[in-house]
């Protein structure tokens, strides 16, 4: 009997491609894994369930280069009553009891920040909204980062904007 | 590009939610039609080139079979190929109203090149066998016909590219980036080489497995198309990991999900499914397989389309964000303007009240005692004969007493504002 080779080619061919693929998507998702944060806090109950604007705990939004991350203070205003019972919110409690500050982990960094400048405010002044930058914040339960934050997209906008795009405006 | 936002009104949430499947099921009308269209053409205008003048010659033949098996009535270029595009071309309009009417630019000269593709496909197809119009003539529609196609989906290719990469809205400067990036390529050569082999697979089906005893054909002849169809199949089959691959490592970061992963890997199961019962049917000579493959091929569109449908929803997900925002700011004007016309003749509604008051309110306000707000007890009476201000308040909530954190806007519609100041009055009333 004849063997044919051809079958089992076209088999290992494919198969190969299929690999290639499971890989791409195991390091995809490898990368793409957001930090564990030390509680599990959600945006999307704070923002679409109790409505709160994102300047009402990133209150240096407007005033500083950074968002701020909100003070363990700030969150024990409200959750000194608030859902006491729950686990998470426990969590936060012994936090606040401890004096100590939540080690959140932090999910947006500009990749080159040692050389780049950036401003919250100008960019809020400039009438960007949270979304344009930080996606649906709402939908997420846990927070993701949205662009790459490299220096094309940054670009982009500065050239659709017709904003400065002289390298001084950014590397200082 | 401002007039065409002045033609395109900004869509409502719900139809923004509606368009996603109208658009999959245009691309699941459109897309086979015209693989099959774009196919038959190129198969018969490059088979009747090999057959030069000769009428008698078998590659002849063969051109005319293409076109008269793949290209379907006229009606049918109407419904399936020109007012899908168009139709395509008026969501996507709704859709990137403001973010880039380049997409849109984009597929409104696909749409005129379809319309004329089509118009010349019909022309060479029907006058195959008229003798009075000259062959060149005839050969000359097929081929430009033929190249209208292959350009009108190329710019269709770099529309679609361009929706899956947001980034690149902003920017579309430099035309030929936008007109040859990776992914165009990848797209465009994915989807002709798919079209190709779909065409091959349909061919074979339609004239061997379909009709199979209405159409008698020279046994001889008959084998010589088995093969040919089936081997052009096979070849073209075989080369597809290739494409989906590269198409898959040039889609931008913002475009991937696990879902565009887990299809593409079912794309390939079938494909190698496809390319090993293509590779029977040839061995073997085993015609009733053509069926098989035929449906295969089938599945293997739908999944395809499915993916980019995944591709697509992934990278235009923050745009559909901002688009709903936008459209419910405009649905909060509008109710706002109507809501200051009947604010007099809104009905307090006391069971709206308590249940907005159960879920808003309670999380932060009880009667007796302060919790995150201050207690309805201390706060409450000093609205009493001045509601007005109560409701205002809620509206737009600012900072009053240093002792409590500022209250959020909570983003109430006016009948629940005035209902639940209505309930919480009762209360008060009832703890007196």
């Amino acid at each position: 009997m004849k063997i044919r080779i051809a079958p089992y080619f076209i088999i290992i061919y494919v198969l190969a491609f299929i690999i290639f693929v499971i890989l791409i998507s195991y390091f995809w998702q490898k990368n793409r894994k957001t930090p564990e944060q030390p509680i599990n806090f959600s945006h999307q109950i704070h923002v679409s369930k109790v409505g709160l604007p994102c300047t009402h705990c990133h209150t240096t939004v407007e005033k500083s280069t950074a968002a701020g991350i909100p003070s363990v203070e700030t969150c024990m205003t409200c959750h000194k009553a608030v859902k006491k019972e729950s686990p998470e919110i426990q969590k936060l409690t012994k936090y606040w009891e401890n004096k100590q500050p939540v080690p959140w982990q932090r999910v947006y960094r500009l990749p080159a920040r040692k050389y780049v400048y950036f401003s919250h405010k100008r960019h809020i002044k400039a009438n960007l909204e949270c979304v344009n930058c930080h996606g649906n914040v709402e939908i997420m339960s846990i927070i993701k980062r949205v662009p790459k934050l490299e220096m094309g997209w940054c670009m982009s906008c500065h050239k659709a904007k017709n904003v400065s795009i002289d390298c001084a405006t950014c590397h200082k | 590009m401002s007039f065409l936002n002045n033609f395109f009104l900004p869509p409502s949430t719900d139809h923004l939610h509606l368009i996603k499947y109208i658009i999959l099921l245009i691309y699941f009308i459109h897309i086979p039609f015209i693989s099959l269209l774009l196919g038959g053409t190129f198969f018969s205008v490059f088979f009747r080139l090999l057959a030069g003048k000769d009428q008698n010659s078998r590659f002849w033949q063969v051109s005319r079979d293409f076109i008269e098996t793949l290209v379907f009535r006229k009606t049918a270029g109407i419904i399936l190929g020109v007012l899908p595009m168009l139709a395509l071309t008026l969501i996507e309009g709704q859709i990137f109203y403001d973010a880039d009417a380049t997409i849109v630019k984009f597929m409104m000269i696909t749409t005129v090149l379809v319309a004329i593709s089509i118009s010349l496909v019909y022309f060479y197809q029907s006058t195959f066998k008229i003798a009075e119009v000259k062959p060149n003539v005839q050969l000359a529609s097929g081929v430009i016909g033929l190249f209208t196609i292959l350009l009108a989906y190329f710019v269709f290719s770099v529309s679609t590219s361009l929706v899956l990469d947001p980034g690149r809205w902003a920017f579309v400067n430099s035309i030929w980036k936008t007109l040859f990036s990776w992914n165009v390529i990848a797209r465009y050569k994915h989807f002709l080489i798919a079209a190709l082999a779909v065409s091959s697979v349909a061919f074979f089906f339609f004239n061997f497995n379909w009709r199979e005893s209405k159409k008698e054909i020279a046994p001889e002849y008959a084998s010589f198309l088995k093969r040919l169809s089936a081997g052009i199949a096979l070849t073209l089959t075989i080369i597809q990991p290739l494409f989906l691959f590269w198409n898959l490592i040039t889609l931008p970061d913002q475009a991937l999900s696990m879902a565009v992963f887990v299809l593409l890997i079912l794309a390939l199961f079938i494909v190698l499914l496809i390319c090993l019962t293509l590779y029977r049917l040839l061995s073997e000579n085993q015609v009733e397989l053509g069926k098989n493959v035929f449906i295969m091929f089938i599945i293997l569109l739908v999944v395809m389309i499915i993916n980019d449908h995944y591709a697509r929803e992934n990278a235009t997900e923050n745009h559909t964000y901002l688009l709903v925002h936008r459209a419910q700011d405009v649905e909060a004007q509008i109710e706002a303007a109507h809501a200051q016309l009947l604010e007099s003749s809104v009905e307090p509604d006391l069971k709206l009240g308590e249940q907005v008051y159960n879920t808003q309110c309670n999380a932060c306000h009880h009667f007796e005692e302060s919790l995150v707000g201050p207690a309805y007890n201390v706060v409450l009476p000093k609205y009493l004969n001045r509601q007005e201000e109560l409701t205002n308040f809620i509206r737009n909530p600012y900072k009053i007493d240093q002792n409590y954190p500022a209250m959020p806007k909570l983003g109430l519609n006016e009948k629940e504002i005035q209902s639940v100041v209505a309930y919480l009055f009762k209360r008060l009333e009832e703890s007196k």
